[in-house]
């Protein structure tokens, strides 16, 4: 018996070799650098004992503020219109039409697209001087000379924009598979009862709906959080704090102007915040609260 | 919705589509274009191939070492994360019942690793990796995205095996057929498809990576993201060979996505959508 135990808690032994160090070095590793006042910069600095002098800066950072609003607005924004298009396109590809397969396949390619290549892109096509974007507004005689990136008030607007494009697909794949899961019998019995167009969508499509969309807007916040690589390649943050994400001022803090001990400090606040926020849905939605997909059957 | 009806709605997704591959048409056309039409104000429609960006990219531009380098660091850590996560994933589906508490604990423990930012690892993995002499070097970033990939490989392929039917165990078990013989004679065979969906999710999402390879790599070791985002220059930047190097760097996984286009949905919502 003892033997057939350990059998099969060696299934859990590679996964433990390799998260279990790593969990221990973020989280203990961590912790010890916050405390210390550590500059890449100034040689002897790691032993340099600060107490909880970084989580007080923290406290009173005004930088920080910025970054965590602008990260609210671009988890909420980029989030709120990538479900609100995706639902739509999936409904509106829902029913056979021509070409279906080969659409459904090809707007996979955005969403799979190098986040640093898709950012780039877009950062030509906003060129102040040389981007599509201002020659296409030119053309309908809405100026042609904008900076998108440059301008406080428009940048954020435009990465998030770049943000949906990239993830609307990752929303319509999803719902779209969704709704082809759906039973089709409460749909009949709607339309007996004569329910047509948006009373069918809103009173029964919508609420069947209602757990995908759930696991949708979660993953995709998660994602939209942790977002670096599209603000960093089009705009570092900039300008200003216009578009400093979370992950772009800790990135700042800890490798440009290597203060890695506030950097680790930062690190440590905004994912305890992240983690209270987040995951009571997380475990929700993805363990308890709705029935597991059924037993057996499936290959 | 009356107006949803013929060919109103083909033509509402056809646009979709074309708003999400224009901007791709566009890096790909830019690739192909000189310097100087890839920066013009007005945009050129008709131009001669310039094969030679491409050429540019590869070579000086050290695109066919990034393309090496993220290659072995995709494949080798999409492997150790499928070695790693799915035995896990055997267990706390088919050895315990799912519904159990030991099983739920470490479901909801890779699940809060998943939810937690990267930018928590940061400074203390460098930290570590620096003083293990790793810094820099592929098996550093390897083991990064190694870590990730575990959690991810453990997700995906959880949620294909919790439908999976528990008799073809027992019965392995009856034959006195031990659990890693169950997992790999009985279990994989039947799920080959999802276990190719899995490592190539993971090895989209190492490729893609690009925090933790902006700083834990150097000119000898860089992956595409790093490389690609490289190619930006205050001096001005040669977009040409930029485009160039982003279609090549994207172009691997582009094909394996659509390799596994089935089986993506279910895996990106780690079972919640079949």
């Amino acid at each position: 018996m003892l033997v057939r135990r350990l059998q099969r808690l060696s299934l859990a032994v590679p996964a433990a070799l390799l998260l279990l160090p790593f969990v221990l070095i973020v989280t203990l590793g961590g912790l010890w650098i916050a405390l210390h006042g550590e500059n890449l910069l100034e040689p002897g600095s790691s032993q340099l004992f600060v107490g909880l002098e970084n989580f007080k800066h923290a406290i009173s950072d005004a930088t920080l503020r910025a970054s965590i609003k602008v990260t609210v607005i671009y988890v909420v924004a980029a989030v709120a219109c990538e479900t609100i298009l995706g639902v739509g396109v999936a409904l509106l590809m829902w029913r056979h039409f021509w070409g279906k397969g080969i659409v459904r396949s090809l707007v996979l390619i955005p969403m799979v697209l190098t986040p640093v290549v898709a950012g780039l892109t877009w950062r030509l096509l906003m060129d102040p001087t040389a981007g599509t974007a201002n020659y296409l507004l030119g053309l309908l005689g809405l100026g042609s000379d904008h900076a998108f990136l440059a301008d406080p008030s428009t940048a954020l607007a435009a990465v998030i924009l770049v943000d949906v494009w990239q993830n609307t697909p990752y929303v319509v794949i999803i719902v779209l598979a969704g709704l082809e899961s759906l039973p089709a019998e409460p749909f009949e019995a709607a339309q007996l009862d004569g329910a047509t167009g948006w009373k069918l969508l809103r009173n029964v499509t919508l609420p069947l709906l209602g757990p995908v969309l759930s696991i949708v807007v979660l993953l995709r916040t998660i994602d939209a959080v942790k977002t670096f690589a599209l603000t960093q390649t089009m705009t570092k943050g900039g300008p200003g704090t216009s578009t400093l994400a979370i992950s772009n001022y800790v990135y700042r803090v800890g490798f440009e102007t290597f203060d890695i001990g506030y950097s680790s400090a930062l690190g440590l606040v905004t994912s305890i915040a992240l983690v209270v926020l987040i995951f009571p849905f997380a475990r929700r939605l993805m363990t308890g609260g709705r029935p597991g997909p059924a037993r057996g059957g499936r290959r | 919705m009356r107006f949803l009806h013929g060919a109103v709605r083909p033509l509402l997704v056809y646009l979709f589509l074309a708003w999400c591959l224009a901007p791709i048409l566009w890096l790909v056309s830019t690739s192909l274009k000189s310097d100087v039409q890839a920066f013009s104000p007005t945009p050129v429609w008709v131009f001669t191939p310039q094969w030679g960006n491409y050429l540019n990219a590869w070579q000086e531009g050290g695109m066919s070492q990034a393309m090496l380098i993220s290659t072995t660091v995709a494949t080798a850590s999409s492997v150790a994360g499928v070695i790693c996560g799915v035995p896990l994933a055997y267990l706390v589906t088919q050895v315990w019942p799912t519904e159990s508490k030991a099983s739920g604990r470490v479901t909801l423990l890779i699940l809060l690793l998943t939810t937690l930012p990267p930018i928590l690892g940061l400074t203390p993995m460098f930290r570590t990796l620096y003083a293990a002499q790793l810094s820099q070097t592929i098996a550093g970033i390897t083991l990064i995205h190694a870590f990730y990939a575990v959690l991810l490989a453990f997700l995906i392929f959880r949620s294909f095996l919790v439908g999976f039917p528990r008799e073809i165990r027992e019965a392995g078990l009856v034959d006195g057929i031990g659990e890693w013989r169950i997992l790999g004679r009985c279990v994989i065979p039947n799920l080959v498809g999802p276990m190719f969906a899995t490592l190539v999710l993971a090895l989209i999402q190492s490729w893609n990576e690009f925090l933790y390879a902006l700083i834990l790599t150097n000119g000898a070791t860089q992956t595409v993201p790093v490389r690609v985002s490289g190619f930006l220059s205050f001096v001005g930047t040669n977009w040409s060979n930029l485009t160039a190097a982003g279609v090549i760097g994207t172009l691997p996984i582009v094909v394996f996505a659509l390799l596994t286009r089935k089986y993506m949905a279910r895996g990106l919502t780690f079972g919640g959508v079949k």
